[in-house]
């Protein structure tokens, strides 16, 4: 393999990884509240679509961000009246959120294609200094991606290494704690989950506008899900979890590569392997221990 | 009516109020009912400032709801609360509560078990604006309160590594660090040594000398006698009489407490004879019995031991202790990693739950709602349960709903159940009546050994008391009892035999006649050992 090769292969990678990542972020930092996301696959197919959608209208990848955004922190509230406001179950909830954002964003992409409206995005997003970066790796690197990362590290410092972040544990190891020592659970929540839609739907803006660049039916194809494994596999850690989200991308680029270079073996098989690599991290990894809380309606104040 | 009815009584009078001057907290008129039941009634009270009170009464006697209220968990549906001089208004709420430094510990804890105690005190401090709290001078802070109350906290343990009256110490630092002056106990010694019982009561002294106010829920007479400077008794949700420490007995208060003189219960058990003893066959033995578990050290740690036919025998130590898996273990609700169970000789160590029942073993569980019962199934179904597939309930493989109903009011008639009926959902009977209906199911499958874990806990006067002599009648029938429970009273009272266990090992072991309550609370607590 060629010095060209393997920075390809390194992109490929960061450019699985980051809507990956994103998820991850959403979902953890929900769970350490004590809210199970399992609408993170939904939540990411709203935003990959309204980011490129708005994308294509404007003319402008950056206003696509801004659009999944929004649409992410609707999301966020639209569960939040659901789990925690109602609150019904968690796991339920989620997946009739997926079933729904699958449906809608398909009938929406479905109008917008009989319209005339082709759904391939511009590219601006995909790397750093754009068709300019050529050969130079840092630069070739999407701008979304560093979002990325510097989300994950500011995460981390969030979580264990400031007051606001103990109270955003505590949320999630006991909510009676919480509300004992003067926390309004329910409004704590809904704010977290806010943030966790924004950051599952810039998920799904930097599948559509950093990798894929259009738009299909049920294009995440169960990344949120596979960010869910990785939030288990990094046992809640910021940083663990963006790690496994880059392990779960290098699965994911390794099957594009090789179903290019045809060996002869069936590309279903290489397609199959981030979903094989998912579950065997998570079925070798053993028993983990999550926030307490996670999964729980909280029914008092 | 009573939501209308809670704004008018805490209405818009607030501030100062001449009557509330001079007390640290007044309740006044206060009346509170749950539906139809009635659970306060033109309660008033007033608490001078730097006195321990000591708030005593059975269960339902209405001391925990009169508190709650008092720290503004709960709304009264009439009357008045002055807090230091002041009448409080209508947004009168815990977090308000707190502010005014009124805190309240609760029977059950909120802490969070995977952050440290220094991270568990400050939690009411920290806001979500404030990125970096100064935890050196809060860390000092607190060393210095730990000093000044004896207590030996590691700052930066985590919680879930301390044991239970550690943890309660730290609900109070945290209580006192939010500048809490007038505190609330309920019932803080439910879960505590007689040794952690005694620093608990120093604590609450100390208290007192720094001008705090303290309110102490118990139903324990000799720790409200030992501490309080007065003594409220409760009863049927009205307060009966409020009394000096140094003008009553312990016999008085009791009478008020129940209406009828109850202390015969006690001698009653200590006359009856210390049954066979020795000279009973074995009907339950362990030998050198393992279970494993969490973090490599086993909860279990070679625990032998036998009860005759007709025996009592006491299970002490502080929960935690290794008592319930071993309970566990002999049921057949898991498996030991060493050691036989055998029960009248027979080893069932490789039965299931089911097949050492069947052999007649009988299990009253720790907590009856998670093990005991089903909460939501109605009397009949739970009494019923475990002797569906026999004759006369089920006929064909098809129970008869009719059999089912006649053996429930049977069983509800024998054992004092009080519900509206047997379809009644059991989870909405009281305590007691709950525990009733377990015990009937037990003893119904007429067991010739029974596990019995905490059997009263929770319970009232009357229905402890019920419960107790149904165990002592069973013994007295012939069946062998391991009776697990962290009231020592419990056990003194019952017992034919006490062991001691810590750290899964048994660490001591009496007989009737020679108990000695001094020695089983040291080696409860790991100190001491057997002479």
């Amino acid at each position: 393999m060629t010095d060209q090769a393997v920075l390809q292969f390194g992109l490929a990678v960061l450019r699985a990884a980051t809507p990956l990542a994103f998820c991850a972020l959403g979902v953890l930092l929900a769970e350490r509240a004590g809210v199970l996301n399992i609408a993170v696959e939904g939540m990411m197919l709203c935003g990959s679509l309204a980011a490129v959608l708005t994308a294509v209208l404007t003319q402008n990848a950056w206003l696509g961000v801004v659009a999944a955004v929004v649409v992410g922190a609707v999301t966020g509230l639209v569960l939040g009246a659901l789990v925690v406001l109602l609150p019904a179950d968690q796991v339920v909830s989620g997946i009739a959120f997926n079933i729904t954002a699958q449906g809608l964003t398909s009938f929406i992409y479905k109008i917008t294609v009989i319209r005339g409206v082709q759904l391939i995005g511009p590219a601006t997003l995909i790397s750093l200094a754009g068709p300019a970066a050529r050969g130079n790796f840092l630069a070739s690197i999407s701008p979304l991606t560093y979002v990325a990362l510097v989300l994950t590290c500011l995460a981390w410092v969030f979580l264990f290494r400031t007051g606001p972040g103990l109270l955003w544990r505590s949320l999630g190891e006991s909510a009676r704690a919480s509300h004992a020592s003067g926390m309004n659970v329910r409004r704590a929540r809904m704010a977290v989950l806010v943030l966790s839609g924004v950051l599952c739907a810039l998920g799904g803006a930097s599948l559509t506008l950093a990798w894929v660049r259009s738009f299909t039916d049920n294009i995440t194809m169960g990344r949120g899900f596979i960010a869910l494994a990785a939030v288990y596999f990094g046992r809640w850690n910021p940083l663990l979890a963006v790690l496994s989200c880059l392990l779960f991308g290098a699965g994911e680029a390794l099957a594009f590569r090789a179903q290019a270079l045809g060996s002869g073996i069936n590309p279903f098989y290489y397609l199959m392997l981030p979903y094989v690599l998912t579950l065997l991290a998570v079925g070798l990894m053993g028993r983990a221990v999550g926030p307490k809380e996670a999964g729980k309606p909280y029914l008092g104040g | 009516m009573a939501a209308r009815g809670a704004t008018e009584a805490v209405g818009p009078a607030e501030g100062p109020d001449e009557a509330f001057v001079g007390q640290a907290a007044v309740l006044e008129g206060i009346h509170k009912s749950f539906g139809p039941v009635r659970a306060l009634v033109d309660v008033s009270l007033e608490l001078k400032r730097g006195e321990i009170r000591a708030l005593v009464g059975e269960n339902g006697a209405g001391k925990t709801t009169l508190m709650t209220i008092l720290y503004g968990m709960l709304k009264p549906d009439q009357g008045h609360i002055g807090i230091w001089g002041r009448r409080v208004g209508s947004g009168w709420s815990p977090r308000e509560a707190m502010r005014q430094g009124v805190g309240m510990l609760h029977q059950h804890f909120s802490l969070v078990p995977t952050h440290t105690v220094l991270e568990n005190v400050l939690l009411p401090q920290l806001t979500w604006g404030a990125l970096r709290p100064d935890w050196k001078k809060h860390r000092a802070a607190l060393g210095k309160l730990c000093e000044e109350y004896g207590f030996q906290l590691r700052l930066d343990a985590p919680l879930r590594t301390l044991a239970v009256g550690q943890q309660q110490q730290v609900e109070i630092l945290k209580l006192l660090y939010q500048g809490t002056r007038l505190l609330i106990l309920d019932e803080p010694t439910s879960v505590l040594t007689p040794q952690q019982i005694d620093s608990l009561l120093n604590l609450l002294a100390i208290l007192r000398r720094q001008g705090h106010t303290v309110v102490l829920i118990t139903h324990k007479l000799p720790e409200a006698m030992s501490v309080a400077d007065a003594i409220t008794v409760l009863r049927g949700g009205r307060v009966i009489d409020t009394v000096a420490r140094d003008s009553t007995t312990p016999e008085a208060l009791a009478r008020m407490m129940v209406n009828r003189d109850i202390s015969g219960l006690d001698l009653e058990f200590e006359s009856r004879p210390s049954a066979e003893g020795s000279a009973g066959k074995t009907v339950l033995a362990v030998r050198d019995l393992v279970v494993g578990g969490e973090g490599g050290r086993p909860a279990v740690d070679g625990v032998s031991l036998e009860v005759k036919r007709g025996e009592i025998l006491g299970v002490a130590g502080v929960a935690g202790n290794g008592q319930m898996e071993l309970a566990q273990a002999i049921v057949g609700l898991s498996q030991p990693s060493d050691g036989p169970v055998v029960m009248s000789g027979k080893d069932i160590t490789r039965l299931d739950v089911r097949g050492r029942k069947n052999l007649g073993l009988g299990f009253i569980p720790e907590d009856r709602h998670e093990h005991a019962m089903f909460p939501e199934m109605s009397v009949r179904d739970n009494l019923t349960l475990e002797r569906l597939e026999q004759p006369p309930l089920s006929r064909a493989g098809l129970v008869r709903t009719q059999e089912c109903r006649r053996a429930a009011i049977e069983a509800m008639k024998e054992y004092d159940v009080r519900a509206m009926g047997p379809g009644v959902p059991t989870g909405t009977l009281s305590g007691g009546n709950q525990q009733k209906v377990v015990l009937a199911r037990v003893l119904s499958g007429k067991p010739k050994v029974i596990v019995a874990c905490q059997p009263t806990r929770g319970l009232d006067f009357a229905a402890t008391r019920y419960v107790r002599e149904r165990l002592w009648a069973a013994s007295e029938e012939g069946v062998g009892i391991l009776l697990i429970s962290s009231e020592l009273e419990e056990l003194l009272t019952l017992s034919h035999r006490i062991v001691v266990m810590f750290r899964g090992r048994i660490v001591g072991e009496f007989k009737r006649g020679s108990f000695d309550i001094e020695r089983i609370g040291l080696l409860m607590t790991g100190q001491g050992r057997t002479p």
